[in-house]
């Protein structure tokens, strides 16, 4: 059962390199299969993972089922933090690989708006879901303007970059990107699988988590900095692509329940197989041309959002909550 | 022992305790009570060390709460507040299991059949009623008395009784009596609203008014005229056999 998923990836994987252009076919020009698909494929595993064990952490974190990083402006603020190394780099040496200074930019903006929303959060109190989620609307607003302004002021001819930054492309994928996530991710998956049981605690309250042992107060700090992190480095290599955190973990917490240690077990391979398919999607639908990766989850996602927002209503008010 | 010295409580400028001071000995079962807004449960949770005290000192056997480790304050404090909610829809068993130590599977099991949760096992906890979940958060913390014997020796209790029926009322208070007589070190503190059935429960009972202590002792002590003082209505207390009925004069 726990290795379906594994499984599932497995078999994806081959499937999506053969698919192109030309339709289906496993490709004998070895330039197109791995210098230019097979690291796409990769990216696509590796954020795809990345996206939903974050969205499970960031959930568990602010006690939110309805959290997640492009939601609540985490991925925005990145943008934006990214948008703010881009310009004075490209103005004072117009050469220059930002392959190396683009993830600190963004992961400083990533965590400023993700602090943000942990101290907004704790304000309205975890069971005020819904005024969280406006408040990430106020802050992907603010930085995505941040991030247009940027771009225009660099470049007057910048739409495109803007559409990279606001849909998300895996086309960017290279070694050196490859790396710097890949890494990221085995170092914050370690430290995700140690703080994945206190969240389960942290599901009844502070307090009570606290007076089982739980020291919150670091869990919550090394939680909040290590997504900000991934997320900020997702996003400063392919843009902001939404909805993966917030559609993985739901459709496995519906299927496996909420305990956080098996949610993230299946959220790496799952959310990985999500974004590859819906990259493969996005490649091959309206070939030779190419669908942004963030339409497509956006298609996927938005409806189910909406849904999510409307069965929990339902529930809030059988409860007499809200 | 347990023993609480010249503890004052400040929160946003407001005194919220002030200088209480008790000593509780092993082995007895201490009531809170007092009118809405005493500082019933601030006095809870500073004894618990979840909150830090103003001024003053909470020792459990010489070792002062608030310097514990975490998790040794996790071991032998067993807490269970007021408000319990949980986010997501954990299942009772999951919930249940949510002990400080990782209980073990037999004393989860026992703990929700004490209070009758086990047929609800499967059964997301926000899918029951308001009792019900209650029940289900005092198997949680039960099953910790059960799976360490050593380890928890101070319970914990704020308003454990809210939305109970009598049976599990009476199940929950006996569970705590039993628990303190096993072993000599073990010690209940419990904040309570029906004060006959502090009365009737409980080796010492301790009224709180306006952060102040008003009276702590045995409950026979306990006069009318004291109560109507600090609740400010009419009461009476009728002593029947081994019950207490506190009710209000018509």
């Amino acid at each position: 059962m726990r290795l379906l998923p594994w499984l599932f990836l497995l078999l994806l994987i081959p499937l999506a390199l053969s698919l192109g252009a030309s339709g289906f076919a496993w490709s004998t020009d070895s330039l197109v299969l791995w210098e230019i698909r097979f690291p796409r494929v990769l990216m696509a595993v590796l954020v795809g993972a990345a996206l939903a064990a974050a969205g499970v952490m960031l959930q568990g974190l602010l006690r939110n089922p309805l959290a997640e990083p492009g939601l609540l402006g985490i991925s925005a603020g990145a943008a934006a933090g990214a948008a703010c190394v881009v310009l004075p780099a490209r103005l004072l040496w117009p050469d220059i690989d930002l392959t190396w200074i683009l993830p600190f930019g963004a992961a400083a903006g990533a965590l400023g708006f993700s602090a943000l929303i942990l101290l907004l959060s704790e304000r309205f109190g975890w069971q005020e879901n819904t005024a969280v989620v406006l408040c990430g609307l106020a802050l992907n607003a603010l930085a995505m303007a941040i991030v247009g302004a940027l771009l225009v002021v660099a470049d007057p001819l910048a739409t495109r970059e803007l559409l990279f930054w606001n849909l998300g492309s895996l086309a960017r994928a290279t070694p050196a990107s490859l790396t710097v996530i890949s890494v990221a991710l085995a170092m914050a998956t370690l430290l995700w699988f140690r703080l994945a049981r206190q969240l389960d605690f942290m599901a009844l309250g502070d307090e009570a988590a606290h007076s089982a042992g739980v020291g919150i107060t670091a869990v919550k700090r090394q939680l909040l900095i290590s997504v900000a992190l991934v997320a900020g480095i997702v996003v400063a290599f392919t843009g902001m692509i939404g909805f993966v955190g917030l559609v993985v973990p739901h459709m496995l917490r519906l299927w496996r329940g909420p305990a956080h240690v098996p949610l993230l077990a299946l959220a790496l391979p799952c959310g990985a197989s999500f974004l590859l398919l819906a990259d493969t999607l996005a490649r091959t639908i309206i070939s030779p041309a190419e669908l942004p990766i963030g339409v497509i989850t956006a298609l996927v996602g938005a409806p189910f959002f909406l849904w999510l927002l409307v069965a929990r209503n339902g529930v809030w008010r059988q409860r007499g909550v809200g | 022992m347990l023993s609480v010295a010249d503890i004052t409580l400040e929160k946003s400028q407001r005194k919220l305790l002030q200088d209480i001071s008790f000593d509780l000995p092993a082995g007895q079962l201490l009531g809170v009570i007092g009118p809405n807004g005493a500082g019933k449960s601030s006095l809870m949770r500073v004894i618990a060390g979840l909150w830090q005290a103003s001024s003053g000192l909470v020792e459990l056997d010489r070792a002062v709460i608030a310097d514990m480790p975490l998790a040794q304050k996790g071991m032998q404090l067993a807490w269970l507040g007021q408000h319990n909610t949980v986010a997501f829809d954990f299942s009772v068993q999951q919930v249940a299991a949510l002990g400080p130590q990782e209980a073990k599977p037999i004393s989860v099991t026992a703990a929700m059949q004490l209070f009758g949760v086990e047929q609800l096992a499967e059964r997301a906890i926000s899918t029951l009623s308001g009792g019900q979940q209650q029940r289900v958060h005092l198997a949680r913390v039960f099953s910790q008395l059960n799976a360490s014997p050593e380890a928890v020796q101070c319970l914990l209790l704020d308003e454990p009784l809210n939305g109970l029926d009598l049976r599990w009322q009476h199940r929950c208070l006996t569970a705590a009596q039993q628990w303190l007589l096993q072993r000599p070190e073990r010690h209940v503190v419990m904040a309570l609203h029906d004060i006959g059935l502090a009365m009737t429960a409980c080796d010492q009972v301790l009224v709180l008014n306006e952060g102040m202590i008003e009276f702590i002792g045995v409950p026979a002590e306990i006069s009318e005229a004291l109560l109507e003082r600090v609740w400010r209505y009419p009461l009476t207390i009728r002593r029947e056999n081994s019950q207490t009925l506190v009710y209000a004069k018509a």
